[in-house]
């Protein structure tokens, strides 16, 4: 279409609509003694009513918080700062003492993947909390909720040891992320975030501290946080759920992640090198290596990281969208777009790659064994190796994923999760054939790609994930260039179509819980929004835990315009249960 | 949508909205770390800031995620222009600039023009700080940044400096090594008499109304930018030295942004003596012969690296239908062309000296507290920067820091004496030390 110039609306013009957008008043006022016994804990400096201030936290997220929710997310009523577990557990009584509901976040991302859709919310913001303590000989460490990846995984480094790093990138927290999220490449050796928890510290909805695994009874977590479970309770399942309660279950304060042995003077094998942006750490490609194997099809490319999987070498293996590549490769958005323009439905169907990372841990010897191997799997599937730069520039430093935005400024991960190899790489070949047949417009054309797989726990499990673009400019009510019929044309594909291929492939989708509250209903999960009421009774009686997360149907539907609500009433009614891959 | 790379915050409305939070306006991404390990346990928090007022304040609002949410607000009317708090968050910023190169490192969001323009949205209103608009009237009454007498103003060129009346380098020496630090103009005119350039200095400098520009001042800086940029071509210099590194950036960034013009159109080359004398260097016209057994850091001044990337004019279209791309295409100014290995290779000429690096260096070094006109209204917050970049110094063992920026050199000198350091006992300028050692 066209260019045409529209002018930008009027502050009255987005006053009026905002207006019309909004169930409540924007700013509201907590009761003062609520905040002078706030104040009381962690003292004037550290708490704030300001407008300015409580503005500042408004609206992070994913585009759908960004676009869709926008001018509907509320700021809080006060942030505070908290340093100790026990002036967060303070803050929380408080809270329920005055029903105020809570909202933890940290270090960006995470922790509060949600807006805000009531304005008298307590922000309790984390990033005080910066203590790191790294256990090398019994290869664990205890972080608090302010750490985050960047430098935590800096500090595995400097002891020879390494972590994963994950995809919100260098600046997201350790506790947030392993609380809803932990995944990363490294999950193929490393396994799934709650594996890698072991004692944890967790501040429950009404204010108690609980302390887990080998913490468990004691009054300080100085010492000894090696078991996740065994001497003590394991309450994973409760404070974590079963991909986090986003907020919902109180807040965890300090936890201990194992971490893994890396080569010895890792800093030899892996030299930082240049200045970022321009920057990566350079192999020693006797002990670090990547490969890249070319596959003739899609089978074979599956049928590969299956092969490699089960071979048990490697670091990491994965298959990612072929846009991600053009990605790294463009120097800004519109170089992204000129070099997307020659990309053709053929060049995505005909491209089938395998990104593998090879790491002798112990000595030479490894790498030339899992190179043998790797070869070996490469010739019986028909691969070839292509050139690939012996360096990295995100995978174990940080994971910038924040670049995914730059080529329109909105995405949305429509589907993510867990399932074998076989069920991600089917979900993801329906989503992208769908994606391309029906929904290219309004989103950005992906000519069929499935998405980004990877394999885990040495392929016990694989990961997917998949991506949509959207125009901001069209979705954002905000903006002059809105368009409902445009907006409109995004729903069937999130309430209707993405569902339906999960039921059919048995995918379990871990966004429901977030974003699809409305798909958590009925059979399709396992009747799973029962026990999620059940446990929120039981811990959060006033639901002051981050409401409305993890799921609020009702909450999140009245916020959407009344067709939203309408379509995925319809799909809730003719859902059916499908079949798991996994038991097949 | 149209879009012009200037100063109507207008402009970055876009900016406001499309910020997700991914806070790499914040701390500092480890990738780049030389790997040295550090004294102590504080260098995994605290010298992992980049933006020295979110550190300060901790909280958002007075970071670049949060300057969004506040710019959005002020947009859409959920909060006024009066509260004194969207001032302090906008006025406290030192516009260093680190936020801009993180957040380019993604998203290519216009984050310093942003503030810049908040600050002059701000005073546009009638929300100057007082503190800001006493300078600057002192500066338009009396022609520098001190309210001195201009007569005086020349006083620093001893006997041994030879100036000439006309020459092709022009050396520009601003207020601050005008009057308060003559030692870096001498060691910078000495300098060029060792290697043997010519120079001249303007008849009637005046203050380069940097100043006016980190403040929001634009009338008031336009103003000032016109008028020195007539001078430096009436003069009829082909290159322009600075040894200030707001001098530097105001010359060779800022006047052109504001008179919509390129910095290729200034009709002369600006440089900084660092880039000037380590070309020298390489002529063989100026050779370091002097030891100085020492352990130093450079320290990049943000005027001088990231900050002094030529301008390049854009102004052009968002194409709403199609994808948001900018039409024509751009060149994005993302800090890696400043002024970065000159310095170094000056100070790596030295015989004697090591030179090692901070967590913090080149484009993402950490701001010295100098910058944005916060030393003026708010001192104690351009105190913490300084103090933190001299504890970062400090804890990569350097017994010297050395910068190419006499605003920076005020601020450390201020903070040796303050914070105790284990190794670091003094402060150079670029110049100083060429100047010694040569």
């Amino acid at each position: 279409m066209a260019y045409k110039e529209k002018p930008m609306l009027s502050t009255e013009e987005m006053k009026e609509k905002l207006r019309q957008l909004r169930a409540q008043p924007y700013w509201w006022d907590m009761p003062e003694e609520a905040y002078r016994e706030l104040e009381a804990v962690v003292g004037p400096d550290k708490i704030s009513r300001e407008k300015v201030v409580r503005q500042a936290y408004v609206g992070r997220g994913y585009a759908r918080e960004l676009i869709w929710f926008s001018g509907q997310a509320y700021p809080p009523c006060c942030v505070i700062q908290p340093e100790t577990t026990e002036e967060v557990a303070e803050i929380v009584r408080i809270c329920n003492k005055y029903h105020l509901p809570f909202n933890p976040c940290s270090s960006q991302w995470a922790y509060n993947a949600n807006p805000r859709f009531r304005p008298d919310q307590v922000q309790i913001d984390l990033q005080r909390m910066q203590d790191v303590v790294i256990d090398k000989k019994n290869l664990y460490a205890r972080v608090e909720a302010g750490v985050r990846y960047g430098h935590f995984c800096q500090a595995c480094f400097d002891n020879d040891c390494y972590f994963i790093n994950t995809g919100g990138g260098s600046a997201s927290c350790i506790i947030a992320n392993h609380t809803v999220w932990g995944c990363s490449p490294f999950n193929y050796r490393m396994g799934n975030p709650e594996r890698r928890v072991m004692a944890v510290t967790w501040i429950s909805p009404e204010g108690d501290i609980v302390r887990t695994g080998s913490w468990a009874g004691r009054e300080t977590t100085a010492e000894d946080g090696f078991w996740g479970d065994g001497l003590g309770p394991n309450l994973n399942g409760i404070w974590r759920g079963h991909i986090g309660w986003f907020g919902a279950m109180g807040i965890v304060t300090e936890m201990t992640v194992k971490i893994f042995p890396f080569i010895e003077n890792a800093k030899e094998a892996m030299v930082p090198e240049g200045v970022t942006p321009d920057s990566h750490t350079a192999f020693k490609t006797n002990r670090v290596q990547w490969q890249n194997i070319k596959l003739p099809s899609r089978k074979a490319l599956e049928d590969f990281m299956y092969a490699f999987s089960h071979c048990q070498i490697g670091a990491a293996i994965t298959k990612v969208p072929v846009f991600w590549r053009v990605i790294a490769k463009a120097k800004d958005k519109e170089d992204f777009w000129e070099r997307w323009s020659g990309v053709t439905k053929d060049d995505i169907e005909n491209f089938h790659m395998a990104r593998v990372l090879l790491i002798g841990f112990t000595n030479e010897k490894q790498m030339e064994y899992e190179r043998a191997v790797l070869d070996e799997l490469r010739q019986e599937f028909g691969g070839e190796f292509t050139r690939t730069k012996p360096s990295d520039e995100s995978w174990f430093k940080n994971a910038d994923t924040s670049g995914m935005w730059m080529m329109t400024n909105g995405y949305s991960s429509c589907e993510a999760g867990q399932e074998c190899l076989r069920c991600t790489y089917e979900t993801g070949k329906k989503l992208g054939k769908l994606l391309w047949e029906k929904y290219t417009p309004p989103f950005m054309a992906e000519y069929g790609d499935p998405g980004w797989f990877q394999s885990n726990d040495f392929g016990h499990s694989s990961y997917l994930e998949f991506l949509v673009y959207m125009n901001v400019d069209k979705c954002d009510p905000l903006s002059p260039y809105y368009d409902p019929g445009y907006v409109q044309g995004m729903i069937g594909w999130y309430f209707e179509e993405t569902p339906t291929i999960d039921a059919e492939t048995g995918f379990l989708d871990f966004f429901p819980a977030s974003c699809h509250g409305i798909m958590f209903q009925g059979p399709y999960f396992s009747d799973y929004q029962v026990w999620v009421d059940r446990f929120k009774e039981e811990f959060d009686p006033r639901t002051v835990s981050n409401p409305p997360a993890p799921y609020d149907p009702e909450w999140i539907t009245e916020m959407l315009p009344p067709f939203m609500l309408n379509k995925s009433r319809r799909f809730l009614r003719t859902i059916k249960r499908g079949k798991s891959m996994l038991l097949q | 949508m149209s879009f012009k790379l200037d100063l109507n915050i207008e402009n970055y409305f876009w900016e406001s909205r499309c910020c997700m939070g991914c806070a790499m306006c914040k701390y500092g991404d480890w990738i780049y770390a030389p790997g040295i390990a550090p004294k102590s346990k504080k260098f995994i928090h605290d010298f992992t800031w980049v933006c020295p007022e979110w550190q300060w304040g901790k909280f958002d609002n007075w970071g670049a995620t949060g300057r969004t949410r506040l710019i959005n607000a002020l947009f859409v009317g959920d909060l006024p222009w009066e509260d004194p708090l969207v001032q302090e968050a906008a006025f406290r910023c030192f516009s260093c600039g680190a936020c801009d190169v993180g957040c380019k490192r993604n998203l290519d969001l216009e984050i310093l023009l942003m503030n810049q323009s908040l600050k002059v949205a701000l005073v546009e209103r009638g929300f100057a700080r007082p503190e800001h608009k006493g300078i600057i009237a002192r500066i338009e009454k009396s022609g520098n940044y001190y309210g001195m007498d201009q007569k005086i103003r020349k006083d620093w060129v001893t006997d041994d400096i030879k100036v000439e009346d006309k020459a092709d380098v022009l050396f520009f020496v601003g207020c601050w090594a005008s009057y308060k630090y003559p030692e870096v103009a001498q060691a910078t005119a000495r300098i060029l008499n060792k290697a043997g350039v010519p120079f001249m200095l303007l008849d009637e400098e005046r203050c380069c109304g940097s100043l006016m520009y980190e403040t929001g001042h634009l009338k008031e800086f336009r103003i000032a930018a016109r008028a020195t940029l007539e001078k430096i071509r009436q003069s009829g210099a082909k290159t322009v030295v600075t040894a200030c590194g707001y001098c530097y950036k105001a010359l060779k960034v800022e006047y052109p942004k504001v008179l919509d013009m390129a910095t290729s159109d200034l009709g002369f080359e600006v440089v900084h003596i660092a880039e000037f004398a380590d070309k020298l260097r390489q002529e063989g016209k100026l050779s370091p012969k002097e030891e100085l057994k020492m352990k130093v850091t450079y320290h990049d001044a943000c005027s001088v690296g990231r900050l002094s990337e030529p301008w390049i004019p854009w102004e052009g279209i968002r194409d709403a239908e199609d994808w948001g791309k900018l039409k024509p295409a751009r060149q994005f100014r993302r800090g890696t062309n400043g002024c970065y290995e000159p310095p170094r290779n000056l100070i790596k000429a030295i015989p004697g000296v090591e030179l090692v690096e901070m967590f913090r260096h080149h484009h993402n070094a950490y701001h010295s507290g100098e910058g944005g006109g916060v030393l003026e209204a708010y001192p104690e917050t351009a105190h913490f920067a300084a103090d933190w970049r001299l504890r970062e110094a400090d804890e990569f063992g350097a017994e010297a820091i050395v910068t190419p920026d006499v605003h920076s050199l005020h601020m450390l000198k201020g903070a040796l004496e303050r914070v105790e350091t284990d190794t670091v006992g003094k402060v150079y300028h670029i110049a100083e030390i060429v100047d010694e050692t040569c």
